[in-house]
């Protein structure tokens, strides 16, 4: 069960990460045809906005599974145990606020059919599904965790899932 | 009651101005007891698109937005955009009052009372040469504002640009685009004369503006003062309009001043426009459908 | 008025000292705050105002400089880059620490965040500085003030976002920022010399090099400088040169760095799966955070903070130098629990006004603002660049802000000055207005 959600999280990740490479690969493509061939891709800067604000929530579990989100750790070495319960129930808290604010915000693009109406037609609950599925992979994270200090375990993963993380979370 | 009232636009721009006078009048003619609290620039964080949805939902109790950002929820809020379907500032002002009515039915569907409405200038063309002809037009890449412009654009044989607002003056500054679509207050903004030379009035499409209420906090206020803010927004409701010409004259003048070239289109070239544009104008009223013809007609027949 | 200034001033001491995760944990203080003071649909605000939050076009600089770090970071010139400064600074007092400063004001040429700077050029610096027995606290202070720099030098996100908001051009903002980055630099410098000559043990070990054998060393050490002057090249050329907007040439730069990868053969299908997971993680974490604050801005709205603030301001009938001193501290204030962008957003209808009436002009007003936040990015207890460097040291927060201590004192000082000498913004924009 921990292990197949790992797995989830990391696979989102990835998707998360090599959607920006693809955003890199749509800007670059639109400056040499507008460049060299006089033709503008219009799509490229929402598409990118979406892909961004998707790639942000998709990665969020699996960060948090590594320990790559941030926190004050002021209070940790004061109580270390106690801090782990407070920090995970309080995160766990907003992070199911969170999740339901923005199914909601999700559920009302899908019944209205609202699309984004400047340059494309993206209805808005593609990227909005993307966020959604994020926070609920955030929030099954948190609760893990918790399971994992009832059960005595290390709350986090030892690796980032990659073979030479760059020292930014190390 | 107090009502935080969001506005995309900065204090200083005549829309928040308005709204501000709006706001002074409405606390004036209700003794203080609907008092509107202004959060220009953007400082709620809403931007615009989003903003009849945020009024229906409660999100805020009053909102301004612009018609044309809602068609993602309402498409015919974006008749305002159809290519070359309104000529001129006047005509704007009768299909405004043409559409009215349907107008605060549409935001009555959408759980909100409508107040007053508020244009934005006609639209114009900033470019680095001088435009004559449509050849003249070919291949300049200009900086399009949304979809529709984009596609007008784009069947004058120009190479439209879609780039966020911020990214315009470096891009022009360094040729990236040669030419940028907006209104004359949009000009000065960004001090255009440092990079273009010429200005033309296309007015290929129109922006308007709504100030509109959540039916909800509408509903709690008494009779006595519904029909107060009512009266408050018609008889407001020309000055603003005046205002946004005055805006436009205003803003044109220090273009001119700061030597840039201003001229008229010939009426050629606007009627090539929009004979180019005719194909795609029918496309999006098939999309928009049969209610949004009939009033295209009605309108044009009127 | 003032509970609902208080309340949720405690709340964020509350909440984030719990050690949530900040990304939530601001979120959690604009939930409650709302859920005390206002009658709004608080879960529909939260949901548009992080849609929107990270909606925005301006942003994707940063993910895109982030893709950019992870990938010259697994590049094989980037090692390079230190053997080649080296025998450059190695006999300036402070040796290789201006490696982190030098680094950053370039790099600032090519990024407009002063986030991604700060952990582009430090994801660098940090191991080698470490390995070669730095003063970590000098090595993690260094970083903390020079990657501000990645606002002030041009080009710059956050000016183009005050440029729009407050009608200044932007190019003229630009000018203005490139001499106030310069001298705040070569104030760095200055520090780092100083606390050289004081504490020579805060430098690692330098064996001292023969004239001629160094001068060998420096000339044939730039070769390795070539790929990221390259670099430098492809974002300057291809925005200056009229290919790209600011955002399109970060891009660029990305493709570009692909590109160097291909040719020096570091190019696979695992640096590039390594890169994208980096990515990931950096960018959720940030935008997390990013989103949070936005929302948490907007109930700051709601709550009318920041019109109790300038109605404040406005009732004390300042002398000019007293209200940008007043200014400081306000900012210094908000710049502390809020992030940058939404400081600018929140206080320009407020703050412009008083002080254009006080004699200041919009251009003077836009570096002083971008300086305040850039104070912001390194004050506790929200500070992007301090969670960047938290990530890139895993010290703990308290000894990162007492490392940037100094920093935050040299930029403030430096505020001042340019109050008192507001010609240093000015001189650059007025030579380019007049050419
Ligand atoms: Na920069
Ligand atoms: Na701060």
């Amino acid at each position: 069960m921990i292990k197949a959600i790992d797995r989830l999280s990391y696979a989102l990740a990835q998707l998360s990460g090599l959607a920006i490479c693809g955003i890199v690969v749509m800007i670059v493509v639109e400056i040499f045809l507008r460049k060299f061939a006089g033709i503008s891709l219009h799509f490229v800067w929402e598409y990118s906005v979406f892909i961004h604000i998707s790639a942000v929530f998709l990665g969020a579990g699996w960060t948090l599974r590594t320990g790559g989100h941030i926190r004050v750790t002021l209070l940790r070495a004061l109580i270390p145990r106690a801090f782990e319960w407070i920090s995970g129930v309080i995160g766990l808290a907003i992070a199911l606020f969170l999740t339901s604010a923005m199914t909601q915000l999700a559920l009302g693009y899908l019944t209205s059919g609202r699309t984004a109406g400047t340059t494309t037609d993206t209805p808005l609950i593609i990227p909005a599904a993307f966020v959604v599925l994020g926070c609920v992979v955030l929030t099954l994270q948190i609760t893990l965790r918790l399971l994992a200090l009832l059960l005595g375990r290390a709350p986090e993963l030892d690796t980032t899932g990659e073979d030479d993380p760059a020292p930014i979370m190390d | 009651e107090t009502w935080d009232l969001p506005l995309a636009w900065p204090a200083e721009n005549y829309i928040s101005v308005a709204a501000g006078t709006f706001a002074a009048k409405v606390d004036e003619a209700t003794d203080g007891r609907v008092e509107i609290t202004l959060h220009p620039g953007g400082a709620l964080g809403f931007k615009g698109p989003e903003m009849l949805g945020a009024v229906r939902d409660g999100l805020v109790p009053i909102g301004d937005m612009l018609l044309n950002q809602q068609i993602g929820d309402e498409p015919l809020l974006g008749l305002t955009s159809l290519p070359y379907f309104i000529s001129s500032f006047e005509e704007l002002a009768e299909f405004e009052a043409y559409f009215r009515d349907q107008l605060s039915a549409i935001m009555e569907d959408n759980n909100q009372k409508l107040l007053y409405t508020i244009p934005w200038p006609q639209q114009q063309i900033w470019t680095k040469t001088e435009v004559t002809d449509l050849a003249s037009l070919e291949g300049i890449k200009i900086r399009s504002y949304d979809r529709s412009s984009t596609d007008v654009f784009d069947s004058a044989g120009m190479t439209p640009v879609q780039l966020p607002w911020g990214e315009v003056i470096p891009s022009l500054a360094a040729g990236a685009i040669d030419a940028v679509a907006t209104s004359s207050p949009s000009a000065v903004d960004g001090s255009f004369w440092e990079f273009l030379d010429y200005g033309y009035p296309t007015r290929q499409t129109w922006n308007l503006n709504a100030m509109t209420v959540n039916l909800d906090s509408w509903n709690e206020l008494d009779e006595a003062d519904q029909k107060a803010i009512t009266e408050v927004a018609k008889t407001l409701q020309p000055d603003f309009w005046q205002a946004a010409q005055d805006e436009d004259a205003r803003n044109m003048a220090i273009v001119e001043e700061n030597g840039m070239t201003l001229a008229p289109i010939s009426d050629e070239l606007r009627a090539e426009m929009a004979k180019r544009a005719a194909p795609l104008r029918a496309a999006v009223l098939e999309e928009l459908g049969d209610e949004a013809t009939a009033v295209v007609e009605g309108f044009q027949s009127r | 008025m003032t509970a609902s200034v208080l309340v949720p001033f405690a709340i964020l001491l509350a909440l984030l000292g719990s050690g949530v995760w900040v990304g939530l944990g601001l979120s959690g203080i604009g939930i409650l705050s709302l859920e005390i003071f206002r009658n709004v649909p608080v879960e529909k605000l939260l949901a548009q105002s992080i849609w929107n939050g990270l909606s925005s076009p301006e942003l994707l600089a940063l993910p895109l400089f982030i893709l950019m770090a992870e990938l010259l970071f697994r590049t094989k010139f980037i090692d390079g880059v230190f053997s080649a400064l080296d025998p450059w600074l190695r006999n300036l007092p402070g040796g290789l620490l201006h490696t982190n400063i030098f680094g950053c004001a370039l790099f600032a040429l090519i990024s407009g965040s002063s986030a991604a700077t700060t952990s582009s050029i430090g994801r660098i610096t940090v191991p080698e500085l470490r390995a070669r027995g730095y003063e970590e606290r000098l090595v993690v202070g260094t970083l903390a003030g020079a990657g501000t720099l990645g606002f002030l030098i041009p080009p710059s996100i956050i000016m183009i976002v005050y440029g729009v908001l407050s009608q200044t051009s932007v190019l003229q903002l630009f000018a203005a920022g490139i001499l106030p980055g310069l001298l705040l630099a070569l104030c760095f410098v200055g520090y780092v010399i100083i606390r050289a000559k004081l504490t020579p043990s805060v430098v690692g070990a330098v064996e001292p090099i023969e004239r001629r054998a160094l001068w060998a060393l420096r000339l044939s050490g730039l070769p390795r400088l070539l790929p990221f002057l390259v670099l430098i090249l492809a974002v300057l050329g291809s925005m200056y040169g009229g290919i790209a907007s600011p955002t399109e040439a970060a891009a660029f730069a990305v493709f570009a760095t692909v590109v160097i990868m291909a040719f020096e053969k570091s190019l696979s299908v695992r640096t590039l799966r390594d890169a994208a997971i980096g990515t990931s993680r950096t960018v959720s974490m940030l935008g997390l955070i990013i989103a949070s604050a936005s929302f948490l801005t907007m109930a700051m709205g709601f709550l009318g903070m920041p019109r109790a603030v300038s109605d404040f301001v406005n009732g004390l009938d300042l002398s000019p130098l007293m209200l940008i001193g007043l200014l400081i501290v306000v900012y210094i204030v908000l710049g502390s629990f809020l992030e940058g962008m939404s400081i600018i957003v929140m206080t320009i209808p407020i703050v412009l006004p008083l002080v254009t009436a006080a004699g200041y002009d919009s251009l003077w007003f836009g570096i002083f603002l971008i300086l305040m936040v850039e104070l912001a990015q390194i004050s506790p207890p929200v500070g992007m660049n301090l969670f960047v460097l938290q990530g890139l040291t895993r010290k703990p927060l308290g000894e990162i802000v007492r490392a940037a201590l100094p920093f935050f004192i040299i930029m403030l000082l430096f505020v001042l000055t340019i109050a008192v000498f507001p010609g240093i913004v000015s001189v650059i924009p007025d030579l380019v207005k007049a050419g």
